[in-house]
């Protein structure tokens, strides 16, 4: 206990993380862990957020929440499931908290935090339950199951927290006491009836109103006093106490604003409320003026005043509220997003008209196994079993009219799992069809799990956009009305520029007629409504409800929708007016000079977190949680300055188990301190299980045991950490990494291979949303040169890794200079270096695929994305070269030269394009490249939006399967179809056929080399085409193909296109092979694991982020490298790593050098120590599983807390109970 | 004649069905007390000689409770607890001891009712098939 208090004034100052969901758990832990403290606040009575309701995330279907827990320094977070509770020794969780005020400026904030006040002291509760046995007030709608079930006044918000706190809805409450005479442990006081204390002053000058006014509030539980007269009032003010003064402004004495003049001068808190029948604006407003609350027009009806004044009673309640205030560093917030509500609007699908129309969140509470259903699928109208099931996507999404002309992006995943689920369930009884209009699989497993969902469970996916559902009164069951298939019905393809086939070679689908227009959509065709039992609305996101308090309170600002700005980009590199390469960039970058999260602003010390910044999914919202976390780090490292961080406290292996349990007891009042740690006797009298559990004795006895673990601290040491981080990759993810770790004040190698940093930022000029690139990477580039503590090695590679996490040992070795890109660079028998660090960081990114398919390389005409990238840069620097002086030019060009040697960058003028053609997943989503590329999309849309601007007579067809344009980028996807750019849907089965045509330069003006070459060749592509059904051939002068992104560890895969079959002969460089950590089955490197731990490598102690993950945009990369980052430094911050209490051992004596528990242990936390012949555990990277006692044949080895001599007992005692 | 009350020892992993039965008490979920629950960081740590040792003193059945698979907090326990359960039932049955009377199942944090429902059937079954016969357990 002393101990701990010793520990308070050291604190220093902390962050307070707004919001208890996933993101703010991930923020607040890894703060935590990386020795600072955090005050978690949470507006909800319990922790979690969305995910308490979902139970099973895909691509496991499952959960995997607790891998989020700390892995190093155990003992300090909880060891249990995390949809538990979670309790960390950093952590100081409130919830029922919101906040109220912030002053101050970045790293030294006063927060004003209000947390409701609790009528069920979580201390007294042991959640036995009884109160809600005899509580009468019923039938309120349960938030946690979406309101499919209900729940009493007092209640348990969520059933599986720790600890079991009841709350009481004390706006529902009638305080009627019964829970206060049921709770055996007398922890219930409800507040006093303050109804009573509420006094209330009538003042009129008709006798009928002060009557039948005081005879309302008196059976409303309120005391009326009554005044006849101005000058009786302010007699009875000036003696008595009265809360609310309801006053006529008429009166014949005084007038009523003079009476309400003098009454605030004797009593200026009293409230008054204004009663006229004369009412005019003028008046009204006066008395506002002066102080009136408000007014009320005569004659009023005995409802509207009592709303009124139980209003005004209600919010002047608050005061039992506890207002505190906490002194912060920085602060993050993590609030998450709420869900659309089908209900508003047209409601065309007939949501909460028809029982069987859910949402995907109700639906997801009804195959929970703590659900309304215990997890069965039924309809909600009769309780049968549905054959049928319907989910619509995009409700609420891609949706002008609701007001969400983004894409929600998590949705498309969202119903493919929950189909999935169905058909698992059901045992494939139950049929299930998505209706979609893109199938958003973007993310790196996304697609297989789509293809796996089609192929496996036959979820059936329709790509069709449903305008309605209707009940067939006789059958009960829902009609889905269809308008016809094809979403982009809009376009007509021009004659001028396609010509529809009649040869007899191309397919033409049967159901078309020849007439193009008379294919717009028909909504008589009935033939395609389908009738299903259940029809599940995937719900877009809207921005947390607690978005708009929250920015006004902080100054973030929001975006068009709503959702907080993140603010990635420095300013240097945020989209300039002229310059932003697509007209509706501007919308995002507005607001931008006060943006509060910039990376390099220190000014403001703000961040968003989470999904709070809108449309992420789980994995996509920790990795921005650990990003905020990283940033908010940095301010508090610089705050801290040499302070040590907040040391884990060695818990000995629970000897003298009592004192620390209760020094933390008292430290942290009213949180989950009793439950902090498995062996901790959890209380079980609350569980109501049966007698003959003896969960608590035998865990208690299994762990409790003194002797033995402090015979394994004697044994495991902590570890010492070498306080430096390796980055392997200067490109935008490396760079951003290392700028943030040496701003938080550690040593930083950071090494690249190539002799230039930047990696693709040197050819990449834009995003869509126009960000400057080029500045962002000069800027970059300047600051890592004059850090001191980056030690930049541009041109060495790391060709070893020994060591375990918090003690690496890397071999650096210089690379040949100007080696062609590919060679093998290890054998250089040059220069090496040796370097110790504590973590590594993976940023070796990823580059352009190229292809063999599409006649590629039969044609100078077709290029890639890549290729239009720098196409595009070079008509820029042409500009320039003429305007201004031409060293601009030399140095931007010699660069992107150095960096990719062997790329041809063409010269293009766009002004004389006439057609551009560009086919999407080129050898992507299909057996080469089975993953989503993610970025050629939005890449695609961003040219297609460039050369628009610069030619506006382009025509330009995008040939896609689906378009992958999340977020906000929809809007773009948007634009362009207004901007008409064509877009025609092909599938994977009917791919375009490219043929090209030599020699054609009759339109090209012979004089310009460049240009002849560029328009000589004639591409003609022939495709399907949806919507008018017939097969068309359009005319290019220039192919785009987007070949998508293949990870760097793929060397042999170069841009040279002399070999033809170049995907088939990837070779790898093998650094997932050094560095001990695996590469997925697409060859980048394998996450942890993808949801929970998405930029932790499968080793302890190595990080990934940036492409070397999976595709990502520059903006993702950053925010990724931010989150390795933190996590990084989550290690490195510590001097030391302290063993946990549950940690493996051996009995040396026993051993005999099997290696068995080497092999099994899942963290390769044991090895042979070759000097001592014995096996050593890295107490740092056990985690206490017990793999290795397990399948040790001779009881060498144990894990402290669980050996065999007590887990026999606690068999023995089990059974002899 | 009075009904066989079994003796049932199970092995539940801390992260989810340990989860799972708190869940189940705390739903008021009710099933008999037949069984006696022991927590163990992970199902991949129950060595078969708990197994037989259960057996041994007196446990009619024992049941070892997990995660799902490929939800493992430690990455593969469960996997392993699988593999072991395979092998005990065959060197079980070879004393005689019905398979039933060794339960390896999966039940997630969320799945309290799930929990109830098992332990109620497994007790039925036991029930049904009798205490263990003691000589059997001289053979062990």
């Amino acid at each position: 206990m002393n101990e701990q208090q010793e520990k308070l004034p050291e604190k220093g100052k902390g962050a307070i993380v707004v919001g208890a969901g996933i993101g703010g758990i991930r923020s607040a832990l890894d703060l935590a862990d990386a020795g600072h403290h955090v005050t978690l606040i949470e507006k909800a009575p319990h922790m979690g957020g969305i995910l308490s309701k979902l139970d099973y995330q895909f691509p496991t279907d499952r959960c995997g929440m607790c891998r989020m827990l700390p892995m190093m320094h155990r003992d300090s977070a909880s060891q249990y499931c995390l949809r538990r509770g979670l309790f960390h020794d950093n952590i100081d969780l409130m919830l029922s908290t919101t906040i109220e005020k912030i002053e101050g400026e970045s790293g030294n904030y006063t927060v004003q935090l209000r947390q409701k006040k609790q009528y069920v002291n979580p201390e007294l509760c042991t959640g036995c339950g009884e109160c809600t046995e005899v509580c009468p007030v019923g039938d309120i709608p349960d938030r946690f199951n979406e309101g499919s079930t209900t729940h009493k006044a007092i209640y348990l918000p969520l059933p599986h927290a720790i600890p079991k706190r009841y709350t009481i809805d004390i706006n529902s409450c009638t305080l009627c006491g019964a829970c206060v005479d049921a709770c055996p442990e007398n922890a219930i006081t409800l507040p006093e009836d303050q109804k009573k204390n509420f006094r209330i002053l009538v003042v009129d000058d008709e006798l009928i109103v002060r009557d039948s006014i005081k005879e309302w509030f008196d059976f409303e539980g309120y005391p009326v006093d009554m005044a006849e007269s101005g000058q009786i009032a302010l007699e009875m003010i000036e003696k008595n106490e009265y809360s609310l003064m309801l006053l006529d402004i008429r009166m014949a004495e005084m007038e009523g604003t003079e009476v309400l003049k003098r009454a605030k001068e004797i009593a200026p808190e009293l409230q008054v409320v204004m009663m006229t029948a004369y009412a005019t604006v003028e008046t009204a407003v006066e008395t506002m003026k002066r102080g009136a609350l408000e007014y009320i027009i005569k004659p009023f009806d005995p409802d509207t005043l009592i709303e009124k004044v139980n209003s005004i009673y209600q919010s002047g309640r608050q005061s039992d509220d506890v207002v505190m205030e906490v002194d912060a560093g920085a602060l993050i917030m993590a609030c998450g997003t709420d869900y659309y509500n089908p209900d508003s609007g047209k409601n065309t699908f007939g949501y909460k008209v028809y029982p069987d129309v859910i949402t995907s969140l109700e639906f997801e509470r009804m195959v929970s196994g703590s659900g309304a259903t215990g997890g069965e699928i039924i309809r909600p109208s009769n309780g049968e079993v549905p054959k049928r099931i319907a989910w619509i996507q995009c409700v609420g999404s891609r949706d002008v009219h609701s007001g969400a002309s983004y894409c929600s992006s998590v949705c498309c995943m969202f119903a493919l799992k929950e189909a999935v689920l169905t058909r698992k369930r059901s045992g494939g009884t139950i049929e299930t069809v998505i209706y979609y209009m893109d199938m958003r699989c973007f993310g790196k497993e996304f697609e297989a799990y789509r293809k796996e969902a089609e192929e496996k469970y036959q979820v059936i996916l329709k790509r069709i956009r449903p305008h309605s559902v209707r009940m067939d009164n006789e059958s009960g069951k829902l009609r889905i009305f269809i308008a016809d298939s094809g979403v982009s019905t809009s376009e007509v393809i021009s004659d001028s520029t396609s010509e529809v086939m009649s040869d007899s070679t191309s397919e033409v689908i049967s159901d078309s007629t020849p007439d193009t227009m008379s294919k717009m959509p028909s909504f008589s065709d009935s033939k395609k409504d389908e009738v299903f039992d259940m029809v599940v609305l995937s719900v877009g996101q809207r921005p947390s409800s607690e978005a708009m308090a929250l920015s006004e309170l902080t100054g973030v600002p929001l975006n068009e929708f709503g959702f907080p700005e993140t603010g990635v980009f420095p300013e240097s590199a945020l989209p300039m007016l002229s310059d932003s390469g697509t007209s509706g960039g501007t919308s995002s970058g507005a607001g931008a000079s006060n943006r509060s999260a910039g990376g390099t602003s220190n000014k403001n010390a703000i961040f968003v977190g989470g999904a709070f910044g809108g449309l992420k999914d789980i994995s996509e919202s920790v990795i921005h949680a650990s990003a905020a976390a990283a940033e908010a780090m940095k301010i508090l490292n610089q705050l801290r300055g040499n302070r040590a961080p907040l040391q884990p406290e060695f818990r000995n292996g629970y000897s003298g188990a009592s004192s620390p349990i209760l020094s933390s007891e008292v430290k942290i009042t009213s949180k989950l301190a009793a439950f902090r740690n498995p062996g901790y006797d959890e209380g079980d009298s609350s569980k109501g299980n049966a007698p003959g559990d003896v969960k608590s004795k035998s865990s208690g006895s299994a762990v409790g045991q003194k002797s033995s673990g402090s015979t394994v601290t004697q044994m495991i040491k902590p570890v010492s950490v070498e306080q430096k981080v390796l980055i392997i990759g200067a490109g935008i993810s490396g760079m951003t990494a290392a700028l943030l770790i040496a701003d938080s004040g550690y040593k930083v190698i950071l090494v690249e291979k190539k002799h230039v940093v930047g990696g693709n930022l040197n050819w990449l000029a834009s995003n869509l949303n126009g960000n400057n690139f080029p500045a962002l990477l000069a800027e970059m580039k300047e600051k890592i040169d004059k850090h001191p503590l980056i030690f930049l090695y541009s041109g060495w590679e790391v060709v070893e890794c020994r060591g375990e996490v918090g003690n690496f040992s890397s071999t650096i070795e210089k690379t040949e200079e100007k080696k062609e890109k590919g060679e093998a660079a290890t054998n250089y028998g040059g220069i090496r270096e040796v370097i110790k660090h504590g973590a590594v960081i993976i940023a070796t990114g990823a580059s352009e695929a190229d292809t063999a398919s599409y006649s590629r390389g039969k044609s100078d005409a077709i290029i890639t994305l890549k290729q239009m990238q720098e196409a595009l840069n070079n008509t820029k620097t042409n500009q320039i070269q003429q305007n201004l002086n031409s060293k601009v030019q030399n140095i931007i060009s010699g660069n992107s030269a150095d960096v990719e040697a062997d790329a041809t960058i063409p010269v293009i003028d766009f002004a004389k394009l006439e057609t551009v053609v560009m086919i999407q997943c080129v050898d992507s989503r299909d057996e080469i490249k089975p993953y989503c590329s993610r970025v050629c999309c939005t890449s695609a849309l961003k040219h297609a939006l460039s050369l628009k601007k610069i030619n506006p007579d382009i025509d330009i067809y995008i040939l896609y399967r689906d378009m992958m344009s999340p977020g906000f980028t929809e809007k773009y996807y948007n634009q362009a179809r207004e901007s008409g750019i064509i877009f025609i849907q092909y599938t994977s089965d009917k791919k375009p056929q490219v043929y090209v045509e030599k020699g054609n330069s009759d339109n090209v003006d012979g004089d310009d080399l460049q240009q002849e070459k560029q328009n000589c060749d004639l591409i003609k592509i022939r495709l399907d085409e949806p919507v008018i059904g017939r097969t068309i051939e359009i005319s290019g002068d220039l192919l785009v193909l987007a070949t998508g992104v293949v990870p760097s560890e793929a060397v042999g895969f170069s841009l040279s296109q002399d070999s033809a079959n170049s995907h088939l002969s990837l070779q790898y460089s093998g650094l997932a092979e050094i560095m001990g950590i695996k590469n997925d089955e697409y060859h980048f490197f394998r996450q942890a694991d993808s949801k929970w731990r998405p930029v932790d490598s499968t080793r302890e102690g190595i990080f990934i982020c940036g492409t070397a993950i999976g595709p990502r945009d520059v903006e993702e990369s950053i925010i990724s490298a931010r989150a390795a980052a933190m996590r990084a430094m989550c290690i490195i911050t510590h001097d030391k790593i302290q063993p946990s209490s549950v940690t493996a051992g051996v009995k040396t004596s026993l051993c005999s050098l099997c290696l068995r528990c080497v092999d099994t242990c899942p963290y390769d936390a044991r090895h042979l120590n070759e000097e001592t012949m014995k096996i050593d555990v890295n107490a740092a990277m056990c985690q206490g599983c017990g793999a290795c006692a397990a399948i040790c044949p001779n009881s060498a080895s144990f894990v402290s807390g669980f050996t065999d001599q007590q887990m026999f007992e606690t068999i023995d005692a089990a059974i002899g109970y | 004649m009075e009904t066989f009350e079994p003796t049932i020892i199970a092995f539940v992993c801390n992260w989810c069905t340990y989860t799972a039965a708190d869940l189940a008490g705390t739903s008021r979920q009710k099933y008999p007390k037949n069984v006696r629950l022991i927590k163990v960081m992970c199902t991949g740590m129950v060595d078969p000689k708990y197994v037989l040792k259960a057996f041994l003193q007196g446990a009619d059945a024992v049941l070892i409770s997990g995660c799902h698979p490929g939800d493992c907090h430690y990455i593969n326990g469960n996997y392993k607890a699988r593999r072991r359960t395979k092998l005990l039932h065959e060197i079980l049955s070879r004393f005689g001891i019905d398979k039933k009377r060794l339960r390896l199942t999966w039940i997630g944090a969320s799945d309290g009712i799930e929990f109830a429902a098992t332990i109620r059937k497994m007790v039925e079954e036991i029930r049904e098939a009798g205490p263990l016969q003691s000589d059997l357990k001289m053979v062990i």
